[in-house]
């Protein structure tokens, strides 16, 4: 058989494979990184509607608990630094100083009867407590995805494609050491005395 | 806007944003941040005991060579609480030494929600963002930059685009010079035409596995939703079957499901010619819920890839004549069972998901049409078929699925690679040779 037909014959056959591997990994890692930030976009119009509930919560406190000025402007505050914040990491930290404020906001309202019966609270409570289930979800559905990204780009030799194409790991949501921690809860009236 | 600079090593400062309140100025290097008038209140949770311990005895102003990186103007030193910084009367901005705003923020605590500063996280931030901002001035067209990714893969692209055309000009002439006066003046003969039709089949073979790797590769890629958080677009779910109004029959043997695929074939022809032919085949149209612990969503099953453990199969031959549940599940399809002279032989298959059992949905989570803004996310959305992606209903789980994927894709790739080689090997040693 003639050689240079052989000689051609594998030549060929060997850059198609390897074209076909190359062009392959790229488009699957392509779809991963958008998997990414397409769960980021989700958890994103989550908070979205979350913050929209905040003025609404704090308008419906404000008149019950006129002596937790602080715990309010904290709502406020983190809201604030949500509406600032630009990329992800940035959103993803406002997005625990809310749910800190949150918390210590519905703790207190436990001190105050006539709030919690109030029904337009209970109802903004529990649309807040849906959209919180939510948005851990959609938290857990993020890391999932980046992990699965940062395994294909770590694993040989999926690897050496990615770096030339200039893939790199992306970070996982953590929660602050300092949100790990329980908070303490310090009422108007306690305050008042320490001082 | 004039960049500020650090006071200690002059380089500027990097705006970093905060989720306690405004942005802060901040040395990439470490050295320090600058606090403008007022946004002291953001980070320490009591700053008036702050303020007033540094209007106090407890602190002591000195008058410094620093120059204030807002105005210019000669900084004091001060000390409160054994932490030492700098502040500008006239603009009435502080310099924190690297830790300061921590030991503040530490000594100076009391509110209803504590306020943590990250300010080993505020200086990497500042370093990263430095980084970014050098390597994007560094890209601009016109400076000059080391090869980039996008070069990178350019320059592979044409390599390979090159190699591939030597390689295609080397094999064109081989296959030129081999076959040039004798084998297109033949007639093609019959081994000539199954040796060309089997390395078809065999690269037809070895691209269905490709897709079936494709496949694989995407239920893999797609991490499994919880239906209480499903979003809109393409989702994987998995969860029990439930029936959305009543409980279906199976067509052919009458078992409760709540989703069944049939097919109903007639043996026709005689003596070496009998063939099975499809007479009908079929799905449910009925949609049926899934639920997990989180909740349950509408799965509408139209034009879903389906991946059904067994198959029931119902026929009539010499061995016996089909049940009545059959012959009335027939009728209900309307189809006959006889013919002018004697029964058909039919053969009735049906796979079906009975109810409550664990299912898997790879489908396009669309909204309900006339579904009004509710709080339950899942009740607003149901899961099915979109054009350009992937719809998948199987009563096997993810990674059972994922197996049987992959047993098949190595079946067909492996197999149809191996077919096409084995036909151009036989043509090669058959025929190049004696032409040759």
């Amino acid at each position: 058989m003639n050689s240079t037909l052989i000689i051609g014959s594998l030549f060929v056959s060997g850059l198609i494979v390897l074209i076909a591997y190359v062009v392959a990994v790229y488009n699957r890692l392509v779809g991963l990184a958008n998997n990414i930030n397409k769960a980021w976009s989700n958890i994103d119009v989550i908070l979205k509607q979350r913050h929209d509930e905040l003025p609404k919560l704090v308008q419906v406190c404000n008149s019950y608990m006129t002596h937790e000025r602080e715990t309010l402007e904290s709502v406020t505050k983190a809201r604030s630094a949500y509406t600032a914040s630009l990329n992800a990491s940035d959103k993803a930290q406002a997005e625990n100083q809310i749910v800190g404020a949150l918390g210590t906001l519905f703790a207190v309202a436990e001190q105050y009867p006539d709030l919690k019966a109030n029904e337009e609270f209970v109802a903004i409570q529990q649309r807040i407590s849906a959209l919180e289930s939510t948005i851990a979800d959609r938290r857990e559905f993020y890391n999932d995805s980046v992990n699965l990204y940062n395994i294909a780009i770590q694993k040989i030799p999926t690897c050496w494609v990615a770096e030339e194409i200039g893939h790199a790991t992306r970070p996982l949501l953590t929660i602050a050491p300092s949100d790990r921690k329980d908070r303490p809860l310090a009422f108007a009236n306690r305050v008042a005395v320490a001082a | 806007m004039v960049a500020m600079k650090c006071p200690d090593c002059q380089e500027d400062l990097t705006q970093v944003p905060t989720s306690h309140g405004p942005g802060l100025d901040v040395c990439f290097s470490g050295h320090g941040l600058w606090l403008d008038v007022g946004e002291v209140n953001f980070f320490v949770e009591d700053y008036r005991s702050l303020k007033r311990a540094l209007g106090d005895t407890g602190g002591v102003a000195v008058k410094t060579e620093t120059l204030c990186p807002r105005c210019t103007q000669h900084m004091e030193s001060s000390t409160v609480s054994h932490t030492s910084f700098q502040s500008c009367d006239s603009c009435r901005g502080w310099w924190l030494p690297h830790g300061s705003l921590t030991r503040l923020n530490e000594t100076y605590r009391g509110a209803a929600v504590p306020i943590q500063v990250g300010e080993t996280e505020l200086y990497a931030q500042a370093a990263a963002r430095h980084h970014t901002h050098n390597n994007r001035v560094r890209h601009q067209p016109g400076l000059k930059t080391p090869r980039s990714h996008a070069q990178g893969l350019w320059f592979w692209v044409l390599f390979f685009g090159l190699a591939l055309g030597i390689g295609g000009i080397i094999f064109a002439a081989g296959i030129d010079k081999t076959l040039r006066s004798t084998l297109w003046s033949r007639t093609p003969d019959h081994p000539f035409l199954y040796l060309a039709a089997g390395t078809l089949g065999g690269f037809w073979l070895f691209a269905e596995g490709w897709l079936l790797l494709q496949r694989k590769r995407l239920i893999e890629s797609i991490p499994t939703s919880t239906i209480r958080s499903l979003a809109l677009g393409l989702v994987e779910i998995s969860g029990q079957a439930q029936p959305e109004k009543q409980v279906l029959s199976s067509p052919f043997r009458g078992v409760p499901c709540v989703f069944y695929t049939y097919a109903v074939e007639e043996r026709v022809g005689s003596g070496k010619h009998i063939r099975w032919e499809t007479i009908t085949k079929g799905t449910s149209e009925q949609p049926f819920f899934v639920s997990d612990t989180t909740g349950r969503v509408l799965v509408a099953p139209l034009n879903a890839e389906l991946i059904l453990q067994d198959e029931r199969i119902v026929r009539n031959d010499w061995l016996g004549a089909l049940p009545p549940t059959t012959i009335d599940g027939l009728n209900r399809l309307g189809i006959s069972t006889e013919r002018w002279l004697g029964n058909k032989t039919l053969r009735c298959r049906e796979s079906f998901i009975p109810p409550d059992a664990q299912v898997y949905v790879l489908g396009t989570a669309q909204e309900r049409l006339g579904a009004t803004e509710r709080v339950e996310n899942a009740a607003r959305l149901y899961i099915g078929s979109n054009r350009g992606h992937e719809f998948i209903i199987s009563d096997r789980s993810e990674k059972d699925l994922r197996s049987h994927l992959r047993w098949q894709m190595w079946a067909y790739g492996a197999g149809g690679l191996a077919l096409a080689a084995l036909c151009l090997i036989i043509f090669a040693k058959y025929y190049l040779r004696t032409i040759s």
